[in-house]
């Protein structure tokens, strides 16, 4: 296994904690270390493949994704009061052994995804992305106040990312900047309504908000 | 536009003026709604004026223009072809514009509830630029184009008065069935697309044994916006919801647009096989008349009556095809003629006697806002205009000699005993001979039908007290009734004129010669002689009219309102007979406390249910509404289970791209 494998999975890792924990604080910096780990195995791949333009792009992955955003968030948590968010339809534990069930069929996506991409050599890469999206959306599926929805789809973006990178090797930057800008737009939006939302509700959590029907 | 030769110069114009009129469909947003009210339909009439004049004095010019790069629609140029046929629907769909625009300035002024006059006549403008681009298309995307604005544009004239429960109901079933109709066109024009590779109409060929299943798609998406027999459920909807004009336009001509449709396509054919389609549409032809005319007798909505009548009429017109057809097939050229006659001149008769019709009852309707027997009566006296127009209408439409009806009538009559004379399959022979029947029966049919609207709207008594203060009231909505009331004499007394000129646009000119059609005007004066000879009879005879009353009268002498012949009363008899078909049934409820011999109250109730849409579509729609209602669980509101479904599908996408990429 090398440094890149490593980084990744071990982000990978850390979101799958973030399954597991009950604490919303926990779980932001639980996300906050693994967008750092994965910055740092795109940096990694950055020196390896002598690539500037990825070593940028983490440069600004960590500090938009790992500081600027978890900092927000947690700004946003302390305004509204909320601590904790429980399971919405398994235990917390069990949500967790989901999250290490999804690593595994991650890793038989990829050794199939493989056979058909002989040139590329990082399995533990791209076991981590698929991991991370999986994550992200068992995240979003398994909890009820709205925050965590967010750090789901935070969690989402970054399997994607790391996806890409390790598929693809590089993108243009200008498109990574912009996908960038448009996660920390969306992120201010998403903080704009909860603060909307737990004024007008009281609440903010996501099962009580099902008037979305048209009957 | 290649407009610089001289010759294609009424061509241009009249494309012009197709553009100016779909420009004029937005000048109601932007001026006032009272100087909308004449503005537009004065401009309107002009423009529509003047295409029909183009177009009747070029009438045989053939024209065809493609659009450069730029405009294309999609997979083919905006393209347009200009020949006699569409010549011959500019005119009449050009006349009846101008006629129904003038007579919705009245019925919009005095609508009750208040009608969105702007919106009215934007989708007014919209629907005939659309008719017009339709008539003209060369292409079947063109075509598909207009033919959906014009679907849209009439289905919000429609539901005008959207408010009204019944009026949604029946915008409903006009839309769905419209959107059902141009799911059919596009399946059959795609597959004609896939057998001939190109999108020119002027390429393809229908009914032949290569292009079977999307001929027959084509003809199933254009004989339900026709309202044929088992389609025809929309009319009796749409018809009554419509304002006259509105209904004028729709069925005079939208309706007719789908046989011009199969004709345009069936022209560029060049060889055509199989009796099938003979049968196809005779059966069709022959259903539709009977069904219509039976349910437009028991109606006593007028409106309704009228719409079930286009019903039977679309029939007439397509047993004209189907011997259109015959002479094809067989090579025989005088029944080819003789068919495609009596279709162009029953398309024709058609548009004007029920347009006219139609803007009679819209005369009545702008003033007192019913159009329901039950409550009209003895109209005339204060309507003498346009009771006489509507009286000359309802001869032609139950094709009285020496009203063009008739000349129609009797072609189709002409056509179907030529088949019986030349053909040798003893099937058709006998179908044929049953056709015959049953079209002798639908013409006695529809005499009883207008003779019953005609009597109980204007003669007898009044029957409530709704129409008190009725009159003639503008000349806008007389000039259109006169005008087609003329018209429909003109196209009976000229009738050898009208086929002359029918022959020369469609190059039939040797085989005519020779035909019995030549003494056609000839035959109606003297059946016209025969009939005012019998009436005469009562004079000479010197009947002199005597008063009787019954001996049991009790003194009155006369009916009162209520005691007249009503419009079940009227139709009561034919309508038991047919009682399986109507679902027709009488219920008579006598009441008081010694019922035989001194009732109190009497109450009768006449109840009748169209069969196809009770057993068909009804329980089709149900189970469709049962399906929909389970697919509608899955939308439950929960962000948590739209994100489960991301989830699975998320997974199913990843499992089958790395399975079988």
């Amino acid at each position: 296994m090398n440094i890149i494998d490593f980084f990744s999975l071990t982000g990978s890792c850390f979101a799958i904690l973030m399954l597991g924990s009950v604490s919303i604080r926990l779980n932001l910096w639980l996300y906050a270390i693994q967008t750092f780990f994965m910055a740092l195995s795109t940096l990694s791949e950055s020196f390896k493949f002598s690539n500037s333009e990825l070593a940028i792009i983490s440069l600004v992955i960590i500090i938009i994704k790992a500081f600027f955003i978890p900092i927000f968030l947690n700004f946003v948590i302390e305004k509204i009061k909320v601590k904790s968010d429980s399971g919405l339809i398994f235990p917390v534990p069990i949500g967790m052994h989901l999250g290490i069930l999804f690593l595994g069929f991650s890793n038989l996506f990829t050794l199939e995804i493989l056979k058909s991409l002989p040139e590329i050599h990082h399995s533990g890469n791209i076991t981590a992305g698929i991991s991370l999206l999986f994550t992200g959306m068992l995240f979003m599926l398994l909890r009820k106040i709205a925050v965590s929805q967010i750090i789901g789809f935070l969690t989402l973006e970054n399997g994607i990312f790391l996806l890409g990178v390790s598929i693809t090797h590089s993108m243009p930057l200008i498109i990574d900047l912009g996908v960038m800008l448009d996660i920390l737009v969306a992120i201010m939006i998403c903080g704009l309504f909860i603060f909307k939302i737990s004024s007008s509700f009281e609440h903010i959590d996501v099962t009580q908000l099902n008037e979305l029907t048209e009957s | 536009m290649d407009c610089n030769s001289f010759t294609s110069l009424p061509n241009c114009l009249i494309i012009t003026l197709i553009f100016g009129i779909l420009v004029l469909s937005i000048l109601p947003c932007i001026t006032k709604d009272k100087i909308t009210n004449w503005v537009v339909p004065s401009l309107l009439s002009i423009f529509c004026s003047v295409i029909c004049l183009a177009s009747l004095i070029f009438i045989n010019k053939v024209w065809t223009w493609q659009a450069d790069k730029p405009f294309y629609l999609g997979l083919a140029p905006l393209a347009i072809h200009f020949d006699g046929l569409a010549n011959l629907f500019l005119v009449l769909l050009t006349l009846i514009t101008v006629f129904s625009s003038l007579g919705s300035i009245e019925y919009l002024k005095e609508a009750k509830p208040k009608l969105n006059t702007p919106f009215y006549w934007s989708s007014f403008c919209l629907f005939i630029a659309s008719m017009l681009m339709v008539i003209l298309a060369n292409n079947a995307i063109t075509f598909l184009v207009f033919w959906e604005i014009m679907a849209i544009s009439s289905s919000v004239l429609v539901l005008m008065d959207y408010v009204n429960k019944n009026h949604q109901k029946a915008g409903l079933i006009y839309l769905c069935s419209t959107r059902i109709s141009s799911l059919f066109l596009y399946l059959g024009f795609f597959g004609l697309n896939q057998v001939f590779h190109s999108w020119d109409f002027s390429h393809w060929q229908i009914l032949t044994n290569s292009t079977l299943i999307p001929s027959i798609l084509v003809i199933l998406g254009f004989l339900i916006k026709a309202g044929a027999f088992p389609f025809h459920l929309w009319l009796p909807y749409a018809h009554p919801a419509a304002i006259g004009p509105v209904s004028a336009l729709m069925s005079g001509i939208m309706i007719k647009l789908s046989i011009y449709g199969i004709i345009r396509l069936l022209t560029h054919t060049s060889q055509l096989s199989g009796l099938f389609y003979v049968y196809f549409f005779m059966i069709i032809g022959v259903v539709s008349a009977f069904w219509g005319i039976l349910f437009a007798l028991i109606q006593h909505d007028v409106k309704r009556s009228l719409a079930y009548s286009s019903v039977e009429n679309i029939g007439l017109i397509l047993i004209a095809l189907s011997i259109y057809i015959y002479g094809r097939i067989t090579m025989n050229n005088y029944l080819e003629m003789l068919g495609f006659i009596a279709l162009i001149y029953h398309i024709i008769n058609h548009a004007v006697m029920k347009s006219l019709l139609f803007l009679s009852i819209s005369a009545i309707d702008a003033q007192i806002h019913n159009h329901d027997l039950y409550y009209l009566g003895g109209l005339i006296k204060k309507l003498p205009i346009t009771g006489f127009c509507f009286l000359i209408g309802g001869l032609s439409i139950t094709s009285l000699p020496p009203l063009n009806g008739f000349v129609s009538k009797w072609l189709i009559y002409t056509g179907l005993f030529g088949i019986i004379c030349s053909c040798n399959n003893k099937i058709l022979l006998g179908f044929t001979i049953v056709v015959l029947g049953l079209l002798a029966m639908v013409g006695a049919m529809a005499v009883l039908t207008f003779t019953k609207v005609f009597a109980l709207l204007f003669l007898g008594r009044v029957r409530s007290d709704i129409n008190k203060n009725i009159q003639e009231k503008s000349f806008s909505t007389l000039f259109g009734q006169i005008f087609l009331a003329v018209l429909c004499v003109a196209l009976g007394i000229g009738s050898n004129f009208v086929i002359n000129y029918i022959v020369k646009i469609f190059n039939y000119q040797d085989v005519f010669e020779v035909s019995p059609i030549a003494y056609l005007p000839l035959l109606p004066l003297l059946i016209l002689l025969f009939g005012i000879s019998i009436a005469f009879i009562p004079v000479y005879l010197k009947f002199s009219p005597k008063n009787y009353t019954h001996a049991w009268g009790c003194g009155t002498d006369r009916l009162s309102a209520l005691m007249q012949v009503n419009s079940d009363s009227y139709s009561h008899l034919i309508a038991s007979y047919f009682r399986p078909i109507l679902q027709y049934d009488l219920k008579v409820n006598i009441l008081g406390y010694d019922k035989r011999h001194f009732p109190e109250t009497i109450e009768s109730e006449t109840l009748s249910k169209s069969l196809i849409e009770n057993n068909i579509y009804t329980p089709i729609i149900k189970d469709f509404q049962i399906l929909g209602s389970h697919f509608a669980k899955l939308q439950a509101g929960s962000i948590h289970l739209y994100l489960l479904y991301i989830v699975i599908s998320l997974v199913v996408l990843l499992y089958f791209g790395v399975r079988f990429l």
